[in-house]
């Protein structure tokens, strides 16, 4: 096959551009975060910066609280028909004076037992005892202010709790991105290519982050999650097979880029076989 | 870079040992440079997607562990994967179908020569589909065998050849 008119066309990148480039990829890898990841930052950042800020908790405050008792109403309220709701307002620190403390009823210290150890852990973490919000007993408030508005670094538990939820939300999103694909590949769906690169182009980008969300070791807590320990024990191997997560959707993305049909459901069968990989070895079944 | 600073670079970011990255730079930027030559069009635009390519590329290099040759099919994935980014923006999608020719360091003679050469070729590519017009770049841009172009685009290696070959004798015929 003559072709020689086409190996001509040919030419060398210029020379400032390949030192230029070559002098960029050289640079810290740090210096370059990926847009995914500048943005979780500015979100984790932003939520934490707005839920400190003494305006938002007010109005945090305002949204989720009762009506407010005054702390002489306390002495006229009803007995305690939920006993283990009453239990977690009157157990606040610095939410009843001694003077009422000595009004409640004896019988509900037992039922604190039954809490949910959450609800424990949630009440550990609230700010020093301040007489002053005394006026302010709104029971139910207790519930949905306290974690949102403790102050101060979360303690190991709440930070194992956080890491879960956190894996968790991110495999939850790659399942909605996998979904269209799986129905594509079982015929439930036509192959729809431009559904297909979209779903691609986000999978990749979001599998490079499972790695990066298991850096938290929660196996020394109590937390619920299908997660192995052995994630922590072979953490190479772990990310080598969310790579291949990363590697497979690539591969479809250029299936896509070559609307090739057939490619494209291979490339869905490869990403399938590189979560089945993973999920054999690193989750509970 | 020293070659020290390299190998610690290297270590630092749990490369697989005995890879030389600058060697694999060298390698491979031509190839990469050269396919979006083919597929783009102007220098700006291929400066710009060739960098993009070997930034997504060095970014997650630390999580490839296989063979270089793999490496050099999974390059060519991530450089199809911004071409078709970019096709998908509508300034460049009319831009494609016009190749020409980047005017830095080379000869008025050579330029002109080789100018003509790639408007030649762009009105002879014009009525091609996209796909014979990517097995051209990967072909003669990025200097891909039968075998790597299979590996990149998924399809089997003698579609690939028999594809390639009706479409260069097509060319030729027009040349």
């Amino acid at each position: 096959m003559d072709d020689q008119f086409l190996h001509r066309l040919r030419r060398d990148p210029p020379a400032g551009f390949a030192t230029r480039l070559k002098w960029q990829l050289d640079q810290p890898a740090a210096a370059r975060p990926s847009r995914v990841r500048l943005l979780l930052v500015f979100a984790i950042f932003g939520t934490a910066f707005a839920l400190v800020s003494p305006p938002v908790r007010r109005v945090l405050g305002d949204l989720f609280a009762h009506t407010p008792v005054q702390s002489t109403d306390l002495l006229q309220l009803p007995p305690p028909s939920v006993p283990g709701v009453y239990r977690e307002a009157e157990s606040a620190p610095g939410t009843v004076s001694p003077r009422h403390e000595a009004l409640i009823p004896q019988a509900a210290a037992p039922q604190a037992e039954t809490l949910p150890t959450s609800r424990e852990v949630s009440r550990a973490a609230q700010p020093a005892p301040d007489a002053q919000p005394v006026a302010a007993p709104a029971v139910k408030s207790n519930f949905v202010i306290a974690p949102i508005t403790s102050s101060g670094p979360q303690p190991p538990q709440q930070q194992a709790a956080a890491a879960v939820a956190t894996r968790q939300g991110l495999f939850k999103v790659l399942g909605f991105l996998m979904a269209p694909l799986s129905l594509m590949r079982q015929q439930h769906l036509p192959v729809n290519m431009d559904v297909a690169g979209v779903s691609a182009n986000r999978l990749a980008d979001l599998s490079s982050l499972v790695p990066e969300v298991f850096q938290k070791d929660t196996r020394p807590f109590v937390v619920e999650t299908r997660a192995l320990d052995i994630i922590w024990m072979q953490p190479e191997d772990f990310e080598a097979k969310s790579g291949a997560l990363t590697l497979a959707a690539d591969a479809l993305d250029g299936a896509v880029a070559s609307r090739d049909e057939g490619a494209a459901l291979k490339a869905i069968d490869q990403i399938q076989m590189a979560c089945r990989g993973c999920h054999d070895v690193y989750r509970k079944n | 870079m020293t070659a020290h600073d390299a190998k610690r670079l290297q270590e630092a970011e749990g490369s697989p040992p005995g890879i030389d990255w600058n060697a694999v730079y060298a390698d491979q930027l031509p190839r990469v440079y050269n396919y979006f030559r083919f597929r783009a069009a102007r220098s700006h635009d291929v400066e710009e997607l060739t960098a993009r390519t070997f930034e997504k590329a060095w970014r997650a290099r630390a999580k490839y562990r296989r063979d270089l040759a793999g490496f050099s099919t999974w390059l060519f994935a991530i450089a199809r994967n911004v071409m078709t980014d970019q096709l998908r923006a509508d300034a460049l999608r009319t831009r494609a179908a016009t190749w020409s020719e980047p005017i830095e360091q080379v000869t008025p003679e050579g330029n002109a020569m080789h100018g003509s050469d790639m408007e030649r070729l762009a009105t002879l590519t014009a009525g091609l589909a996209d796909r014979h017009k990517e097995l051209i770049a990967l072909k003669y841009g990025a200097a891909l065998s039968n075998r790597m172009i299979a590996r990149v685009t998924g399809l089997s290696e003698s579609n690939v050849g028999t594809t390639l070959q009706r479409t260069v004798e097509r060319l030729r015929a027009r040349w």
